[in-house]
């Protein structure tokens, strides 16, 4: 909850953001600042993928997790990645040249709109208590069994709901706390948000590449909109973590299929290894992804599925050891119990199917992102766009019947039991998340499939002075408004003590506060005993127990009455209620 | 032929055209009730007291938040406790009764829970027994104690 904290937050990201950048100027290379700035979202996301996933392989294998691991292991990969890209013949980028005219104008009002939501989004983040059941009941435990046994305390992590699941988010987490200096499980609200400005970052950041601005931005704006999306981004789970991997992964894996860059499956690589050790659905998600890209480029087999091949091996093999470890330790599996096909629950597939579309089309989850994308889909198909279209089609489908099928296997039933529960809600985002990256791609391919040619160079001014009015004033101007209303707060635990300096009704003379009710117990009893009568214990606000008298009228009698009980070897302040 | 009617381009114009429109309008309508949403939401957690903020997903569940507190402070942070409850225990809210130990687990790390551990926190249970030695260091409303029972 303190600057502190939020300082610590900051190097900590700085440190996953430099190992990204590094590690994909080495795999790609920058051709300017300007191409560096546009990926520096996937460079973050890359970094948290790479710096998280071997960290939880470290763990895995008994390495101690400590304050130097969590600084020491980005900074060595940095400085990996460096020496490596020199020894690469990679150069510094130098320079850049914003392309002008309108498409730049729109650009910055959807970075505007979207950085400005954004900022919004940080405020409730900031100071969020942790009530999501799956963030106390075990995501937030393992983080901070990890921070404080230093690994993967086996009677403690085998003994967690979701015991399987993979520890890359708690690695995560943990890494936070170190940064932080504590476990302070408010501000790691403000390292799920961070994660959300990267994959809005990268997802932007890669789609333009294809897609025309006029086209991208609303929807990259409408992404932070729909309500289980943009609304849950500080959510302390793994769920809409897992389902950013997941969409960068496939944005990559069909960039790839379309234009062989070696660059983007590393990338992809990278980002499906972080998938794999986020949830068990990271292994669906996985599978559904590679099926997707085999039928894409079923035409080009000889030379795209063994490249896939070693793909997959990667991933198989950043996903076995912690498969091997909770099997080593009597984990029951993350497969369904009752097997992967159960003929004994074939009444409830009519209803899992019906409770997967409902929840797809359901607005008030999602907004029009759904409709907006099978539409997309028609067109792309109509226009012919291709590979793109096919890619996208086959692998909506495929999550979609991933998510009927883990309904079915999954759901628990019986009186009180909505089949697929709150689950398949979380797991669809992976579903709409990637409506929102395939629709700009496939109305784009759509556009530029019937465009009569390539599209003239802006020859008007190129209006670089209006875009940078429109990014920097709102986005400086919400936080001076935000802030005009009231100075942010760091509150601590000190801040029930309000010491009094005028009259006030809510006058009090305190003896002490204590961690412990005992002490507290004990002050009153040396009080009543010395003939201070009439105080009380009380648990404060701020979690401590108070010793207090409070029936004080004026601040001259609370100041005469403290200096009284001073004299009497006593600690005594006048405070305030506030 | 205009551009919107040439076949079949004009068609897939179009419908490009509209189906941006469509999110455009619907990032025109929703933006300003999110912005406004987020404000919200952030002035209610900043004036949230500490122990409130602290304890969030607890609140209610764990009958009284006094409960947490007093457990941090008594329980060493290198022992064991166990959570107890009464099977016919009626305070707290619906979570109570399943889940107040698993809220407590995440509340006391580094203490590690453990069945037959020498600190109990106790929901409605009979201290009886515990036995005459078991000793106890907090008791508190809604029928919750913290007993230390030596070993």
């Amino acid at each position: 909850m303190t600057a502190h904290s939020l300082a610590g937050l900051a190097g900590l990201n700085a440190l996953y953001l430099a190992a990204g950048a590094v590690f994909l100027w080495l795999v790609r290379g920058a051709a300017d600042w300007i191409d560096a700035v546009r990926f520096l979202g996937l460079a973050y996301v890359v970094g948290v993928v790479v710096t998280g996933s071997l960290w939880t392989l470290l763990l895995i294998v008994g390495v101690s997790f400590s304050l130097g691991l969590v600084i020491g292991l980005p900074i060595a990969l940095a400085a990996g990645f460096a020496i490596a890209a020199r020894l690469r013949g990679r150069s510094v980028p130098r320079g850049g040249r914003l392309e002008g005219g309108w498409p730049l104008v729109v650009t910055a009002v959807g970075i505007a709109a979207s950085g400005l939501l954004l900022e919004a989004l940080f405020r409730p983040a900031r100071l969020s208590g942790l009530y999501e059941f799956d963030g106390w009941s075990f995501w937030v435990p393992k983080g901070k069994a990890i921070y404080e046994f230093g690994g993967l305390d086996d009677g403690f992590f085998t003994s967690l709901p979701g015991a399987a699941y993979p520890p890359l988010v708690p690695t995560l987490d943990a890494a936070a706390f170190h940064a932080m200096g504590s476990a302070d499980v408010v501000t790691l609200h403000a390292q799920y948000w961070l994660f959300g400005v990267g994959l809005v970052w990268a997802l932007a950041g890669l789609l333009a590449e294809r897609v025309p601005a006029w086209i991208l931005w609303p929807f990259v704006v409408l992404l932070l909109l729909a309500p289980r999306l943009g609304r849950r981004l500080q959510i302390v789970e793994a769920d809409l973590f897992l389902d950013m991997l997941f969409v960068l992964a496939a944005v990559l894996l069909v960039y790839w299929l379309l234009d062989r860059q070696r660059w983007r499956l590393v990338v992809a690589t990278a980002v499906l290894c972080g998938m794999v050790l986020t949830k068990r659905e990271g292994l669906l998600l996985f599978a559904v992804l590679l099926a997707a890209s085999l039928v894409a480029s079923a035409r080009e087999w000889r030379s795209t599925w063994p490249a896939l091949g070693v793909v997959t091996a990667v991933v198989v093999a950043a996903a076995l050891p912690w498969r091997v470890w909770y099997v080593t330790h009597d984990v029951p599996g993350e497969g369904p119990s009752d097997g992967f096909v159960q003929g004994d629950r074939l009444d409830v597939l009519g209803s899992a199917i019906r409770r997967v579309f409902d929840v797809l089309w359901d607005p008030g989850y999602w907004n029009i992102v759904v409709p907006v994308t099978v539409l997309a889909l028609v067109v792309a198909f109509v226009a012919r766009v291709g590979r793109v279209a096919v890619f996208f089609a086959v692998l909506l489908a495929l999550v979609v019947l991933g998510g009927i099928w883990a309904t079915w296997v999954f759901s628990l039933t019986g009186e009180g039991y909505v089949v697929g529960g709150n689950f398949i809600i979380r797991f669809l985002g992976s579903a709409v998340l990637l409506c929102i990256a395939a629709s700009p791609l496939l109305l784009g391919a759509s556009w530029t499939k019937i465009a009569n040619g390539p599209t003239p160079r802006d020859g008007r001014p190129r209006r670089i002075g209006l875009a940078a009015a429109i990014v920097v004033v709102p986005l400086l101007a919400y936080p001076v408004v935000a802030v005009a209303g009231g100075a942010p707060r760091f509150p601590t635990r000190d801040e029930c003590s309000r010491p009094a300096r005028a009259n006030a009704p809510d006058l009090e003379v305190v003896y002490g506060r204590f961690d412990d009710p005992r002490q507290a117990d004990e002050l009153l009893a040396r009080l009543t005993a010395t003939g201070f009568i009439g105080a009380e214990t009380e648990f404060d606000t701020c979690g401590r127990w108070k010793v207090s008298y409070d029936a004080i009228d004026s601040l001259q009698q609370g100041e005469a009455l403290a200096a009284e009980v001073r004299k009497a070897g006593f600690e005594a302040q006048v405070e305030h209620g506030g | 032929m205009s551009w919107w009617t040439e076949w079949p381009t004009g068609p897939i114009r179009t419908a490009v055209a509209l189906l941006v429109a469509a999110v455009g309008i619907a990032v025109v309508v929703t933006y300003p009730g999110l912005v406004r949403e987020a404000g919200d939401e952030a002035d209610a957690n900043s004036a949230q007291a500490y122990v409130d903020r602290e304890v969030a997903g607890g609140n209610g569940l764990v009958a009284n938040q006094q409960a947490l507190y007093a457990a941090r402070a008594l329980i060493p942070a290198d022992a064991t406790y166990h959570v107890a409850i009464a099977g016919d225990y009626e305070g707290g809210d619906e979570l109570t009764q399943d889940h107040v130990a698993s809220y407590f687990r995440y509340a006391l790390i580094p203490r590690r829970p453990e069945e037959r551990a020498a600190w109990v926190v106790c929901y409605g249970c009979d201290l009886a027994e515990y036995g005459p030695r078991a000793e106890v260091l907090w008791r508190g409303d809604e029928d919750i104690s913290i007993v230390h029972v030596p070993s």
